[in-house]
């Protein structure tokens, strides 16, 4: 298995041997030298055309920063080129009190201190350019090789932090995080991109975007990744597992024309579980789990007059869940789980501007989902066939009021209809201060929720060890936050929040001990309070530096601590560094993250991971070659196991090496 | 340690990629031939500029580009041209916290109007009343100093900074034919003549038609049609 890896490393040095003057520069979507040079040779009509750096998410339409009612983190493609990333969980883990917990199958983003074993990621709102992507089963997400996009495609990611239910509805209780596409005039021509790293990983992207007149654009990208993975050591078991392999085919449509996006996207990803979960036999190669997810929208946006636009957007989502389970109770057979889910969502929302102090955002969501199926079954019965429809909807309304030239109040206030539990209105307040030209003060009040998902109301294997609770209500999380924003020298951007978080009616899977039956039930109240902090630098010379250090404390009232895999404490430092100016830059990244608590209860010991990447960018004029070194130091480090796993830790990758060649014509 | 692969053949998916890096190579060399870009893609963050720079780079260039469209009466020049016995260059003033940086660099060796361009920078008013204390004779003092300098200028720039002294600069400038432009919140509709106001993310102007006139400047229709708002009445300041 070593040879093949280095025979296929052989090829990128003999493919750049051979390359001639070529291809079309491929890193990133601008050009870095004499940006402002450019300016001065469009003309007035193109300089209107011209989009400044601004962000969504917080508010449903495009502000600064600073004016947003929350703290808000944006990731540019450039910073995900950089710092290769190859994943979106790679990207969310930079952002100051976010964490990953990767069990060999799936990934889990934790956020403000809940990282909970067996949490779907449904306490964060994944959108891609705006259209809702969590799926209608488990509310969960998927955020490493079975995410719907390579990240190669993302043209920013905006993560909100802060309860988000006032504009958003469910899901969106800690965080609401927007992935936007690239478009095709950021390619303009075909792009291809080979990846090959360690353990047999291999990856290779085509994409070919095109503007094909005044209006109309077109983007299609196909990538294909494989990895064979690597032998997996588990004492608990006394053997190596050679079940890791992670093989995702994924391909994305976009057109846009006029005030219409089209935008379609899917996913399929295989992997092997090597963690013999679930008292499986270990190191069986059937133990594996198949996700696939495709999402089709449509969104139309339009200016009325001067002061009312609209927004509308439909879309069709799909998730098939494939679970295969190979047991051995005296006989060998294979378990099946199986999960089904078809949606369409729809959205209208209107933006008008009363004078020029107030902006006022109204709009209306409904999720209609034709399909919630969740199945299993092996060759001695059917356990559960269970197979539900439903509906939901919402309103809201939002309020930005510039009451003098240096406070704005901004409040919202959304209701929401679900069918399983009725009604739930959430609010948020934000009042945002600019004390001085360069320091913004935001005082923020919010609450969010979180509908019980389908699996957790009804996923039940016939009453043998779990049933059902229809009766499960949302769980509420109510915020309060400070955030300060400072710039200095207009080199520095500091900034600075503060939260006290009060969770309640956390559904957790609980015991009944009348009848020994495992069920979802509300059963906890948690608190967290935690401190998060960044200061960004950049300087002309093409340097960036991200540090920054958050803290949370939460507090399990049913318990009496700390929650499960919370780390308390995290550091992390990120460089740009030019080794030679725009042509050869590094970019690395460290990550400290103090000890987490099992659900054995033992700790893990705390983790400092660092990782390298070398880009040399147009290496015979277009071409963009990558050396990524991930865990740059070899540090051992492990993440918690979840219920269904006989170990306690998982034992996280060690040192990779891999190398990205990108080409463009 | 040998295995079998469960469903796909790696060794197929090896090929798939040499294939592709080989394809890349060939086409490299010389079947695909690279094109130029239909239309520049919209320029944004790059890994050394922030967001502010941007925005002003893209306000010098609108300035650079209102120059264009603007005529001032032939007297203001005129005796400056006489003393120099050639085009004086036009002189664009920035009066406050200058947030343009070296966005107007690239423009300082090209002409208009047969002109070249100078810059100015000028003192913040505010500032220096913070620092003299908000005076009558403070005020004084800042105008016999700086007012022959703001006079001159042909375009005027009021930085954010002069929140709360702008009103004053225009008195300066008022029987001058020094056109002001500021992106402050209601410059326009206070006896400014040219507002920049950031709308959905892009850079949009208004325009008092009526201080323009006033001052003998013409703003020619290319570039008041493209104004998002013109303010005709008379107006405050």
């Amino acid at each position: 298995m070593k040879i093949k890896v280095w025979t296929s490393f052989l090829q990128i040095p003999t493919a750049i041997l051979l390359m001639g003057v070529s291809c079309g520069f491929a890193h990133g979507e601008n050009s870095k030298t004499g940006n402002s040079e450019a300016l001065f040779d469009m003309s007035i009509e193109q300089l209107m055309q011209f989009e400044l750096d601004t962000v969504y998410t917080a508010s449903r339409f495009e502000q600064k920063i600073t004016e947003a009612p929350s703290a808000v983190t944006v990731i540019n493609a450039d910073e995900i080129c950089l710092y290769g990333y190859k994943t979106l969980l790679d990207i969310l883990e930079s952002v100051p009190g976010f964490y990953k917990t990767y069990d060999r199958n799936y990934g889990y983003l934790g956020v403000r201190g809940f990282g909970r074993p067996g949490d779907y990621n449904s306490r964060v709102l994944l959108l891609i350019d705006g259209h809702r992507l969590n799926d209608n089963i488990a509310d969960g997400l998927l955020m490493v090789r079975d995410f719907s996009l390579d990240v190669d495609l993302i043209k920013k990611v905006e993560i909100v932090r802060g309860p988000g239910s006032a504009l958003y509805g469910s899901n969106a209780f800690f965080a609401v995080i927007n992935v936007i596409t690239k478009n095709s005039s950021d390619y303009n021509g075909l792009e291809l991109a080979s990846y090959l790293a360690e353990h047999n990983t291999a990856s290779a992207r085509a994409t070919y975007g095109q503007v094909f007149n005044d209006n109309f654009q077109g983007l299609f990208s196909g990538t294909y990744f494989d990895q064979d993975g690597q032998p997996l050591y588990y004492g608990e078991f006394g053997g190596t597992a050679d079940n890791d392999d992670d093989n995702a085919n994924s391909f994305l449509v976009k057109f846009s024309f006029s005030d219409w996006t089209f935008l379609a996207t899917h996913v399929q990803r295989e992997k092997g579980i090597p963690t013999a979960p679930w008292g499986t036999i270990f190191g069986d190669r059937r133990t594996r789990s198949d996700d696939a997810m495709t999402q089709i929208g449509l969104t139309y946006q339009h200016d009325i007059s001067d002061d009312l636009s609209i927004l509308g957007r439909v879309a069709y989502n799909r998730y098939d869940y494939d679970g295969s389970y190979a047991y051995d109770d005296g006989g060998e057979y294979i378990n099946y789980d199986f999960w089904k889910g078809r949606w369409w969502t729809g959205e209208l929302q209107f933006t008008k501007m009363f004078s020029d102090t107030h902006r006022l955002i109204f709009g209306t969501e409904a999720q209609y989902n034709i399909r919630q199926d969740q199945k299993n079954y092996d060759e001695y019965g059917v356990y559960l066939d269970d197979h539900k429809h439903s509906k939901s909807w919402g309103m809201y309304i939002q309020d930005e009021f510039h009451l003098t030239r240096n406070l704005s109040l901004i409040s919202g206030i959304r209701q929401d209809y679900y069918d399983s539990f009725g009604f739930t209105v959430n609010p948020r307040a934000a009042l945002i201060y600019q004390a001085f030209e360069d320091t913004t003060f935001k005082f923020i009040y919010g609450k969010a929720f979180r509908a019980p998902s389908v699996y957790e109301l009804y996923y039940n294997d016939g009453n043998a060890t779990t049933k059902s609770n229809p009766d499960l209500q949302p769980e509420e999380v109510e915020s309060f936050e400070i955030v300060w924003e400072q710039t200095i020298d207009e080199t520095y951007h500091l900034t600075c929040s503060g939260y006290y978080n009060t969770v309640e009616n956390l559904i957790n899977q609980q015991t009944d001990p009348g009848d020994g039956l495992a069920q979802f039930q509300n059963v906890s109240e948690v608190t967290a309070k935690g401190l998060e902090a960044t200061l960004q630098g950049r300087w002309k010379n093409g340097v960036r530096m991200k540090t920054g250090y958050a803290y949370v404390r939460t507090h399990d009232k049913s318990t009496g601590s700390t929650l499960t895999n919370s780390p308390e404490h995290m550091v992390h430092f990120n460089l740009i560094y030019p080794l030679i100016s725009e042509t050869l830059l590094a970019g690395i990244e460290t990550k400290w993250t103090s000890e987490r608590k099992t659900l054995g209860g033992n700790k893990i010991n705390d983790s400092f991971v660092t990782n390298l990447t070398l880009t040399y960018e147009n290496l015979l004029k277009h071409l963009n070659v990558q050396l990524g070194i991930y865990n740059l130091f070899d540090e051992s480090y492990q993440h918690p196991g979840f219920e269904e796993h006989l170990q306690d830790v998982l034992e996280q990758d060690g040192r990779t090496v891999g190398v990205k060649l990108t080409c463009r014509f | 340690m040998t295995y079998k692969r469960y469903q796909y053949e790696s060794g197929m998916i090896r090929d798939l990629i040499k294939t592709l890096v080989l394809v890349a190579t060939l086409a490299a060399n010389g079947i695909f031939m690279p094109t130029a870009f239909c239309s520049p893609p919209p320029l944004q963050t790059s890994a050394t500029q922030s967001s502010e720079e941007i925005e002003y780079g893209v306000k010098a260039a609108f300035i650079f580009n209102f120059m264009k469209f603007i005529d001032w009466p032939a007297e203001k020049k005129a005796e400056q041209d006489k003393k120099q016995s050639e085009k004086s260059p036009m002189i664009i003033g920035i009066l406050g916290n200058n947030p343009f940086g070296q966005s107007f660099a690239p423009i300082l060796d090209k002409t208009i109007q047969e002109r070249t361009i100078q810059i100015v920078n000028i003192e913040s008013f505010q500032e220096y009343l913070r620092q003299h204390g908000n005076s009558q004779s403070a005020v004084t003092a800042y105008q016999n100093k700086y007012q022959q300098l703001i006079q001159q200028c042909d375009i005027l720039f009021i930085c954010r900074s002069e929140e709360k002294t702008f009103a004053r600069v225009l008195l300066i400038t008022k029987s001058h034919a020094v056109l002001t432009v500021s992106d402050l919140p209601d410059f326009a509709k206070n006896g400014g003549m040219i507002e920049f106001v950031e709308e959905n993310k892009k850079v949009r102007f208004e325009i008092n038609l009526h201080a323009v006139t006033q001052k003998d400047i013409k703003i020619r229709s290319q570039l008041l049609k493209l104004a998002r708002k013109i303010y005709n009445d008379e107006s405050r300041g």
